[in-house]
């Protein structure tokens, strides 16, 4: 079988062959050479990266948390400083609005799915579309055993902002046990370890995506460049199923960065703070090898849940109580406890970018191979302000994104932010975001 | 010298708003569908124009904060009440600031309460069921604002209904501003308390900022921007945002569409005298919800006096008298009742302070007054204001019957239909009118 450019492919080409007794085909993505005229552009491949997203209620308050940016680099706010020591991974993102094209505020929820989904919700609880960091999975976690780890440090199932599409929301871990038996106890033992049985009926079903094989190579043989980067990414999705299904049936090869971690006992898992921290550290560190086993190359977090439900064990209120009922101290000019709590939450933040620097990957960290990327729903919690969320990332995205940046847009719609999220990770997407956050201006300031 | 921008428009689409229509140079341009052509866009600050476009960025209440306003002290929040009746002793104890978590929760705790006591109906849907300490109110004679009924009273005559007029800090007499006296004394509307203080103005600029209300106006007719006896005024509701920069200052010039509600179209004339545009009389209505809810803005009489740079920006005051229940729902309401308690005050009592220092459009067969006097501040930016087709025009009234705990004829508007408020959250499970008697009987002495 040959195919020139003189001779195009059909449209209709099907590769066939026999699997116990029965014939079968697979159809082809759309390719140059079926075209001719578009045929001989040169093909670029990104390299492997994970994105994440990290997520904490009730905001920041204003002018105790946004950095400056000097000759020194980030001069750190009271509320930032507990990110002194990770300092050097983050950008800060500033300026961003969720515009709301009169749309109701719903407080708490507008902001968070304004930037997420690029739509200001219309009702209460009615999220209108599927959020940006699942079309980010699609691209990243087909080759993985998990498309994505989500988990809630508050024992919440409910605390998840991430949604499949606008009736789907895709559900979290709320311990550390349940998380490490998901990851390590149910499909991922270490060498040698147990008495290993595939499961036939997934034998099969690597066999037929294998009988096409041959005839796969032979195609590749005759085609232009482009054309068999398309069908290599093609292959390239049939062959990540295939090596999902591989994993159920072999014994797994644990990459050398991959640690087993102990199981974790049982903790309390609720929202208070210190229950939230260790919780949060435990999982965190677990999503990590995890990632360095490249069981998923996709998570999300939630360190507090929107409207911080977060408080200090023995006391009555809530972080998001005290943002509305406590005094603003005269001599300080701000919410002290409010305040505490956004401290906290940056804490917590520190704490989970240092758990991806601590996993050595190749010449660097598994950091180094991150884009995560953190914010919160509202700016200032005290009014539910959907102006200038509060917005970073951490990491360097394998070398595509650069850190130390102060991004301040001039109120620009917040969904600058998710469509370049998208784009850095390959997303073939050149605008996002609806009505007055439709938008195709990247964010070039981070860019490598 | 005439001030135009010239753009480049890629496929011939003519972009003019109103702005346009009164130039020679600004005719619209026509152009083919495939053939870039140049357009003239002219900026809404032409001089030679005789429509000014504007789009609000800030409006707020103008209210005077001095040392004097409360001497009783501010407003008892639902927390407050909460403790009055516990032992001094245990006061103290509750306030101190090591115990002030437990404090900042009673509030909540007695909303609760109270909801649950009313089959889960929020006590701002019936105000009137409990009997809260009065409301602390404004105890100067001073305040800003403008005498809307060429009265000084002292009230004394019966069309103020008892409500004695304020003087200005420049001396002018006759000042009716009566809802400040009601909100002036509620932390949250005051920017000098510790307790929310400054929270309701931000939460109502900020509505305006993240796009979730525009207001526009149009002048036209105008034949001279200094001095002009005669000009048209709308003031429309918006459903676009109005651009604003990181500083939270209005941007100019943006193109925004007039809502096709023309519940949310009001219609004036007036004059312009040394720059300064002053409107006649006019009763006012538009979008004003913020947060979500479903609030409108309805006052009466409203004039507006507005200074019209140069630049195109304008700035300058809104006054008339507020429709009474208009003014509860618009800026004290709260469906699940939790407003009352994050910003200083509580329902019954506002509903009662409202009701004792209403000042205008009497009853005629009660004699009570039906609205309260007002003054608001305004910022405007330029904007070229665009008016939907007409055959896309509709009227309607947002069917918040449930979502108040009112009768239909409460806010039906004739000619007008009735539709369900977009994003409003559902009404409260046991939602029942304020007029329901069995609530009415529930009220605690």
């Amino acid at each position: 079988m040959s195919f020139g450019r003189t001779n195009p492919l059909s449209r209709r080409t099907l590769l066939r062959g026999m699997f116990q007794g029965s014939a079968l085909a697979i159809g082809l993505p759309w390719l140059e050479g079926m075209f001719p005229a578009f045929a001989g552009t040169g093909a670029v491949r990104q390299p492997p990266l994970r994105f994440g997203t990290w997520f904490w209620g009730c905001g920041v308050t204003p002018g105790r948390w946004s950095p400056t940016l000097g000759e020194a680099g980030f001069a750190l706010q009271p509320e930032s400083l507990p990110l002194e020591s990770i300092k050097e991974h983050l950008n800060f993102l500033t300026g961003f609005d969720a515009i709301l094209d009169g749309r109701p505020n719903h407080v708490h929820v507008s902001g968070t799915f304004s930037l997420r989904s690029g739509i200001a919700p219309l009702k209460f609880g009615v999220i209108e579309g599927g959020t940006f960091e699942t079309a980010i999975a699609d691209r990243l976690g087909v080759g993985t055993r998990f498309k994505s780890l989500d988990f809630t440090a508050t024992g919440n199932p409910a605390d998840t902002y991430s949604y499949r599409s606008a009736q789907v929301r895709n559900t979290p871990e709320t311990s550390a046990r349940a998380l490490y038996d998901r990851i390590f106890a149910a499909g991922l033992r270490k060498p040698g370890e147990g008495e290993f049985k595939p499961d036939p009926k997934t034998l099969s079903r690597i066999s037929v995506l294998s009988a096409v094989s041959e005839q796969r190579k032979a195609l590749e043989a005759n085609l232009g460049a482009e054309d068999r980067r398309r069908l290599d990414q093609y292959f390239t999705s049939v062959r990540e199923v295939e090596q999902q299904l591989e994993l159920q049936t072999e014994e797994p090869v644990i990459p050398e960065a991959c640690q087993m971690p102990e199981r974790p006992g049982e903790h309390d898992a609720n929202y208070d703070l210190a229950n939230v921290h260790e919780n949060h550290k435990l999982m965190a560190k677990l999503l990590a090898l995890a990632m360095a086993c490249d069981q998923t190359r996709n998570f999300n977090v939630v360190f507090s849940n929107s409207a911080s439900s977060l408080h200090r064990s023995g006391e009555a209120s809530s972080h998001h109580l005290y943002t509305h009922e406590e005094f603003t101290d005269p001599d300080v000019g701000y919410q002290i406890e409010t305040s505490k709590f956004v401290i906290e939450n940056m804490k917590g933040w520190a704490a989970f970018v240092q758990a991806l620097a601590d996993v050595p990957e190749g010449d660097g960290t598994l950091l180094d191979n991150c884009l995560v990327f953190a914010h919160s729903d509202t700016s200032w919690a005290k009014i539910h302000a959907v102006q200038g969320i509060p917005m970073m990332t951490a990491g360097r995205a394998g070398g595509r994104i650069k850190t130390g940046q102060v991004v301040t847009a001039n109120g620009d719609p917040i969904t600058r932010v998710g469509l370049t999220m998208q784009q850095i990770a390959g997303v073939p997407i050149e605008r996002w975001g609806t009505r007055s956050m439709e938008t195709d201006n990247s964010v070039t300031q981070i860019l490598a | 010298m005439r001030k135009s921008l010239l753009i480049t428009v890629a496929f011939g689409a003519a972009v003019c708003a109103t702005a346009c229509g009164n130039s020679e140079t600004s005719e619209p341009v026509k152009a083919s569908a495939s053939e870039p052509v140049e357009a003239t866009l002219v900026s809404s600050v032409n001089q030679d124009s005789k429509t000014i476009g504007l789009a609000f960025s800030y409006f707020w209440y103008d209210n005077l904060e001095t040392p004097d306003d409360c001497p009783e002290g501010y407003a008892y929040a639902l927390r407050d009440l909460a403790i009055l009746g516990l032992p001094e002793e245990k006061q103290k104890y509750l306030l101190q600031p090591e115990n002030r978590s437990t404090y900042y929760k009673m509030g909540y705790a007695l909303s609760g309460k109270r909801m649950r006591e009313h089959n889960g109906t929020s006590i701002c849907n019936i105000p009137d069921a409990y009997d809260d300490p009065p409301l602390r109110t404004v105890q100067s004679n001073l305040a800003n604002g403008r005498d809307l009924d060429g009265k000084a009273s002292s009230g004394d005559d019966v069309g103020s209904c008892g409500a004695a007029d304020f003087t200005a800090p420049d001396g002018r007499s006759g000042i009716d501003n009566q809802l400040y006296r009601v909100m002036g004394c509620i932390d949250s509307y005051r920017r000098d308390a510790e307790f929310a203080g400054g929270a309701m103005e931000d939460y109502h600029v900020g509505a305006y900022r993240d796009g979730e209300i525009t207001t526009l106006m149009e002048i036209r007719d105008v034949d001279n921007r200094m001095n002009d006896d005669y000009v048209e005024v709308g003031v429309y509701s918006s459903h676009e945002p109005t651009p604003y920069d990181s500083e939270k200052k209005g941007i100019g010039h943006a193109s925004l569409t007039v809502t096709d509600n023309t519940l949310w179209h009001n219609e004036t004339t007036g004059r312009i005298e040394n720059g300064v545009l002053i409107t006649e009389p006019f009763d006012l209505r538009l979008k004003f919800g913020w947060t979500g809810r479903p609030a409108e803005y309805y006052v009466k009489d409203t004039q507006i006096h507005l200074n019209l740079a140069e630049d195109g920006t304008a700035e300058g005051d809104l006054v008339g008298y507020f429709d009474l229940q208009y003014a509860y729902w618009h800026s004290f309401h709260d469906e699940q009742g939790a407003l009352q308690v994050a910003n200083g005050y509580t329902c019954p009592a506002v509903w009662d302070a409202l009701h004792k220092y209403a000042d205008g459009y009497p009853d005629p067969e009660t004699g009570k007054c039906t609205a309260i006097s007002t003054a608001m501040k305004l910022d405007a930016v330029p904007a070229f204001v665009i008016h939907p087709p007409k055959e896309e025009l509709v009227k309607y009234v947002l069917d918040t019957r449930d979502y108040y705990g009112v009768e239909l004829e409460d806010i039906a508007v004739e000619g007008a239909e009735l539709r369900e408020p977009k994003g409003a959250g559902g009404p409260p499970a046991a939602a029942k009118s304020r007029k329901n008697p069995e609530t009415s009987e529930s009220k605690e002495e």
